[in-house]
């Protein structure tokens, strides 16, 4: 079935709107099947693009030939030609120039490279200069794949600009599998849009079709095939096949759930290197997606009707500091953060709630909330062509760095392309007919609603939108206000995974951070790197080890790491299969049953109560 | 001396709130004549990022010549360094003159380093 694929070069993306479904394990194990499979003749090629947490790598064991560094153009100044005007400084918008008392700071890891400043400055004082910001490590000779994985220095925010790199490094004549990053902001817009094909990988529990939804939606927007893939698939798989269906694209296969498989994983086997009886549905899902994979059809979505309350409930409350603001986050995603931070909503008597990951807000499946209201939020802008006063010069298609601007030979006509604009501004300054202006880019909404619990403050970014980090903020924001209005004890906190902007704005200023982490190859290198985040406020972070028991080795490791640092172990919860049971049923573990899990959380939730500042 | 405090509301007996970047207000305090005025810490709205930066650049602008606030960030104290300065990190709950007089008994000394590491530096 797979000898007449009927294509030389194909680029499948695998994505999934939340983190920790099975992503990496799916990506690996595609790439491992079809790389030896006899009846697939072209070559594989994997790419790693989750360039802020590539994990890849942890499973394979590969010589690299080739390190190729990635570089992105910085302003430099030259101090006999600079008068100290200021007006880079005010034109950047990425707060990248500051300029005081005639002096211009640049601040090159918040430079997006867009060459605003070198274009406006009238005294030719700032060129662009190369920095390097990332690299990429490839093993052409891997096998049965060549393998390459990207990593976006610390620090640095220009990931798209790796990953673009990344790209070009497909191969011409081959299949190329790339393995993207999790949730639906910029990078996996990048992604997904240079891919032919997509399949989203998914997990049966409430949690996972929400974020699947997502997903699905950007898919759309981007008119892109694809096809679902459901991992850890049980008995609750009607869940995701009702929603695709709703979206008429098809479940290419299914991989069940099983310890040893999870176990496999943690240990950082490729799982369909392990366990032979995989391969045959891998192929499976493959061939489907070659001739089943189909855009996802519109599903509409509720739309937020705002008036704005928001901003009057921010200005009239004085702030108070009676409540104690407990953060929980994990770096990797899908490590049972929300699960365990829902429990602590039943656990507390005095709460509000705020889920700030915003890509994929899932706390309020666990809560049963009414929305009290919903409100539009407008953060970026974007650039739009006037065609009357357009003259036809070309120069803005020429000046953008980030490709967003497109020129149709028949009509010569120069629009935007709302993907790739990052709102840089660099267009309107340099248009000679000023036939450019910018309008408000919708980015997405803020919700506050009720629950017998306490109040949640939750939102949503629109797919491809960008200021995630300033989206968290304003949910912070809301959630201090009301949680100083009502006179609460506990300000409890659903961070998003990773450790880049949204996880910084989650931090700052944070009482308490707890991380919670399992014991998998790919959670203890993404907890090393989330604990340097926390550090760097001036946290002392502490952990909760969840499904402790599926690896005692990984989970040695993570208890000897706490250790030496000195950090907090605050407890460990045992794999238990209900606490998907109390997902699907929408509610949190502590309130589903007394089992393993639910009373090791019930002990953590104590311990943090009495060590309570 | 004018010292700029980040503080969490508009009242002489206000406490100092204990972000920069993301205060609310700051209040400009004159310990020369005693005068005070308040500032909103406004931001473009468009940016996702700096706010310490740009928090720090209205400040200069302002005319402060010392900063009083909880934590200051790697990137603010750059900005605040170049132009000259001087920055005091409060620790606990103090109204805005209780600072004030901390500095000005030499109880507090003024930074040298950042003490809240930002985008991972």
């Amino acid at each position: 079935m797979l000898k007449d694929t009927g294509f030389d070069s194909l680029k499948v993306a695998i994505c999934s709107g939340k983190g920790g479904t099975g992503k990496t394990t799916l990506a690996l194990s595609l790439a491992w099947t079809l790389g030896r499979a006899e009846e697939f003749s072209l070559p594989v090629r994997l790419l790693d693009c989750d360039v802020e947490e590539p994990n890849c790598h942890l499973f394979l064991r590969c010589n690299y030939d080739e390190l190729l560094p990635v570089f992105a153009e910085k302003p430099v100044f030259d101090m006999q030609l600079c008068n100290g005007c200021g007006i880079c400084g005010k034109k950047c918008r990425y707060n990248a120039i500051a300029v005081v008392k005639g002096k211009p700071l640049a601040f090159n890891d918040l430079c997006h490279s867009c060459g605003v400043c070198a274009a406006i400055c009238q005294h030719k004082a700032i060129t662009l200069k190369p920095e390097r910001i990332g690299e990429i490590l490839v093993d052409y000779n891997y096998k049965p794949f060549s393998f390459m994985f990207g990593r976006l220095n610390v620090g640095e925010s220009q990931s798209p600009m790796v990953i673009s790199e990344m790209l070009r490094l497909t191969l011409s004549a081959g299949l190329n599998i790339i393995d993207g990053p999790p949730g639906t902001a910029c990078n996996t817009v990048k992604t997904i849009a240079s891919a032919d094909k997509v399949i989203l990988v998914t997990e049966p529990t409430p949690f996972g079709a929400n974020d699947l939804a997502l997903a699905l939606d950007l898919c759309a927007q981007l008119n892109k095939p694809c096809g679902i893939v459901i991992n850890r698939s049980d008995s609750n798989d009607s869940l995701i096949e009702t929603l695709v269906g709703r979206y008429r694209v098809p479940v290419l296969g299914k991989i069940p759930f099983k310890r040893e498989y999870a176990r496999a994983c943690s240990d950082g086997f490729v799982l369909t290197e392990e366990f032979p009886e995989l391969r045959a549905g891998i192929l499976g899902s493959f061939s489907r997606l070659l001739s089943e994979a189909a855009v996802p059809a519109v599903v509409k979505g509720e739309s937020p009707q705002g008036e704005c309350r928001i901003d009057t409930q921010l200005r009239s409350t004085a702030r108070s500091e009676n409540f104690q603001e407990l953060t929980i986050l994990s770096g990797k995603g899908g490590t049972g953060k929300t699960s365990v931070l829902g429990a602590f909503v039943s656990l507390a008597d005095s709460l509000v709630a705020a889920d700030c990951d915003v890509d994929a807000a899932n706390l309020r499946l666990l809560m049963n909330d009414k929305v009290l209201f919903t409100d539009r939020v407008s953060l970026g802008a974007e650039a739009i062509i006037d065609q009357q006063k357009c003259i036809k010069c070309g120069k803005c298609l020429e000046a953008c760095r980030f490709g967003a601007i497109d020129h149709d030979e028949h009509t010569e006509r120069y629009t935007v392309n709302d993907v790739n604009c990052e709102g840089c501004g660099l267009c309107l300054e340099i248009c000679p007919a000023n036939a450019i202006s910018e309008i408000r880019a919708e980015t997405g909404s803020l919700t506050l609603s009720e629950s017998s619990r306490g109040r949640l403050v939750h939102a949503k970014l629109a797919a491809a939108a960008e200021n995630s980090g300033k989206l968290v903020s304003m949910v912070r924001d809301l959630a201090f206000a009301v949680v100083a209005q009502q006179k609460k004890e506990w300000l409890l906190v659903d961070g998003p995974p990773g450790t880049a902007c949204p996880a910084i704005a989650t931090v700052t200023g944070s009482d308490r951070v707890v991380l919670v982490t399992e014991p998998t190859i790919a959670a203890v290198h993404d907890l090393e790197r989330i604990i340097r985040l926390v550090r760097h406020f001036s946290l002392k972070p502490e952990i909760i080890i969840n499904k402790a028991d599926i690896n005692p080795t990984y989970a040695r490791k993570i208890r000897d790491l706490a250790e030496n640092a000195g950090y907090m172990i605050l407890g460990e919860i045992p794999f238990d299969e209900t606490v998907k049971e109390a997902i699907k049923a929408g509610m949190s573990i502590v309130d589903f049953n007394d089992g393993p899990a639910s009373e090791a959380i019930r002990t953590i939730w104590k311990k943090i109560k009495e060590t309570r500042k | 001396m004018k010292y700029a405090v980040s503080v969490r509301e508009q009242s002489v007996d206000a406490k100092i709130d204990s972000r920069f970047g993301r205060a609310q207000m700051f209040a400009l305090y004159d310990s020369n004549t005693g005068e005070c005025s308040w500032h909103p810490n406004t931001q473009n709205f468009q940016a996702a990022q700096g706010a310490g930066i740009q928090t720090a650049q209205n400040v200069v602008n302002l005319g402060a010549e010392a900063v009083i606030s909880g934590h200051c960030g790697p990137k603010a104290f750059r900005v605040l360094e170049a132009a000259g300065v001087e920055i005091y990190s409060i620790e606990g709950d103090l109204t805005m003159k209780e600072a004030v007089q901390m500095v000005e008994s030499g109880k507090l000394k003024a930074m040298e380093g950042a003490d809240v590491e930002g985008h991972w530096v």
